[in-house]
């Protein structure tokens, strides 16, 4: 049966508090707390989305125990590619000794282009096409100096590897759902997004991941009860509480899968990052449901069952809390200086 | 251009994947294609080192060469590996001073970029291990 074979998620050393943006800033202190993200990880200055996803990937294959050579798809979805054109795939594929016999893709979908890696990869795994496949989420969000997103939007990168082999996860059913909505979105060569006010939660957020998930839920009779762990795409760490709310979810369902309330929004990572930490935890029998949501707009609904083998898999890599624990606080100006905001004029 | 394409695609499987040719013979490495050792004329293997190793020495470097000011200060590490090969590597996520005798393990990461338009350079670096 097709599914997980290896999980794996890389997050940053670097960690900047919501309230030291803030009182640079001079801005209300209240806007982060109501947003549940105390701070974000912060991508070192020799980190970019691509060595991101390499680790993440590592992570992945290493729970995997299949050849990197085997791996015939890389996709990486990612909003912050370090070329606008030139493939991250083909990098990670050449340096995780995967190339040259492989498909490498580099998707954009907002924050679920990944996402639609993974529904490809079952898919052509499923039908015999491909034997496993590499699928990377991986990002170093952009926001805008003094914009809102300032607080939420992070750095890391999550991976799984799909098999019809080594399966720790059992893919039941996934179901999408998109529409052309304009909540958020960046113009070719704009360095930073922008977002439609008002619009980013209920006719984006809500109403795509709602129809989504309550489709594959009606299909299969599932009640929020029969369900153990709900990991849906998390922009802050409010949103998918209420979400889990309006579908009839208790909060012990989601707090596992809310990593976003220890590291910020990881764009592509997002619900795959909460979905690796969950697998760390997660036993045999478990019913997951994982749901990805990206602007512009669109919603992914995946079912999926743990299995025996994901006790012997766990340790097999470094767990995504391992990472989260590794912090070292930074102030904004290095945290300006990190990301490419600032520069030195004189050497 | 500062970065090139042609060097760049050469050192891959050095820079990417810590790939070395090996004289069955000598045993001595060398980091670029050298498919027949000088020394034995005995044709050499492609390995790969071991991704995890000890710090026998480091240096830190503020002043730093012109192209690298957006990573001051650099660390430079002397690493045993596993296997035994000594390598000089760049050491990254330095949060607080080395030890010699710590375990790194390899990452890949970002060298250099090329201003705004040209390549970027990626390669193993070393990490302490954590
Ligand atoms: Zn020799």
């Amino acid at each position: 049966m097709v599914g997980i074979a290896g999980w794996g998620a890389y997050v940053p050393a670097y960690r900047v508090s919501a309230e030291e943006i803030a009182r640079h800033w001079g801005a209300d202190p209240k806007v982060p707390i109501s947003l549940g993200v105390k701070e974000k990880s912060v991508a070192g200055p020799d980190e970019d989305s691509v060595t991101i996803a390499w680790e993440a990937a590592m992570n992945a294959l290493a729970r995997a125990q299949i050849e990197p050579s085997e791996v015939g798809m890389v996709f990486i979805g990612s909003e912050s590619k370090p070329y606008a054109v030139k493939p991250s795939a083909t990098i990670i594929a050449d340096a995780l000794g995967i190339a040259p016999e492989t498909m490498a893709v580099d998707a954009e979908f907002a924050c679920r282009a990944a996402s639609e890696g993974m529904r490809h990869a079952l898919s052509m795994v499923e039908n015999g096409t491909i034997r496993h496949a590499l699928i990377i989420g991986s990002d170093t969000a952009q926001g805008a100096p003094g914009d809102v997103l300032e607080y939420t939007a992070a750095s890391g990168g999550a991976a799984f590897v799909i098999s019809n082999e080594n399966v720790v996860a059992n893919f039941i059913d996934a179901y999408t759902y998109v529409t052309d909505t304009p909540d958020f979105w960046r113009r070719d060569g704009s360095q930073y997004p922008n977002h439609g006010e008002g619009f980013t939660g209920e006719p984006a957020y809500f109403h795509h991941l709602v129809s989504a998930i309550k489709h594959l839920m009606d299909k299969h009779s599932l009640k929020p009860s029969d369900i153990t762990y709900f990991v849906p795409h998390q922009p802050n760490a409010r949103f998918p509480l209420k979400l889990a709310k309006m579908l009839g979810f208790k909060k012990e369902q989601v707090v596992l899968g809310l990593t976003t309330a220890d590291i910020g929004n990881t764009y592509n990572a997002s619900a795959f990052m909460g979905m690796t930490r969950v697998l760390d935890n997660a036993s045999p029998g478990d019913l997951i449901l994982m749901a990805p949501f990206g602007s512009g707009a669109g919603a992914d609904a995946y079912l999926f069952e743990a299995t025996d083998r994901i006790e012997e898999a766990k340790g097999l890599a470094r767990k995504t809390q391992e990472y989260f624990d590794r912090r070292k606080e930074i102030d904004y100006a290095t945290y300006l200086r990190y990301r490419g905001k600032i520069k030195k004029l004189v050497r | 251009m500062e970065v090139s394409p042609s060097v760049v695609w050469r050192n891959k499987p050095y820079r990417y994947r810590l790939e070395v040719r090996r004289c069955p013979k000598c045993g001595r490495a060398f980091r670029e294609e050298v498919e027949v050792c000088p020394k034995c004329n005995e044709r050499t293997e492609r390995v790969r080192m071991a991704g995890r190793g000890k710090l026998l020495s480091w240096a830190k470097v503020c002043q730093v060469p012109e192209g690298f000011e957006d990573f001051s200060p650099l660390y430079f590490g002397l690493v045993e590996l596993e296997d035994g090969s000594r390598i000089i590597a760049r050491l990254t996520d330095v949060l607080e001073e080395p030890k010699i005798g710590m375990e790194m393990e390899a990452v890949l990461r970002k060298v250099r970029a090329d201003g705004s338009t040209g390549l970027i350079e990626y390669a193993i670096f070393f990490r302490p291990a954590f």
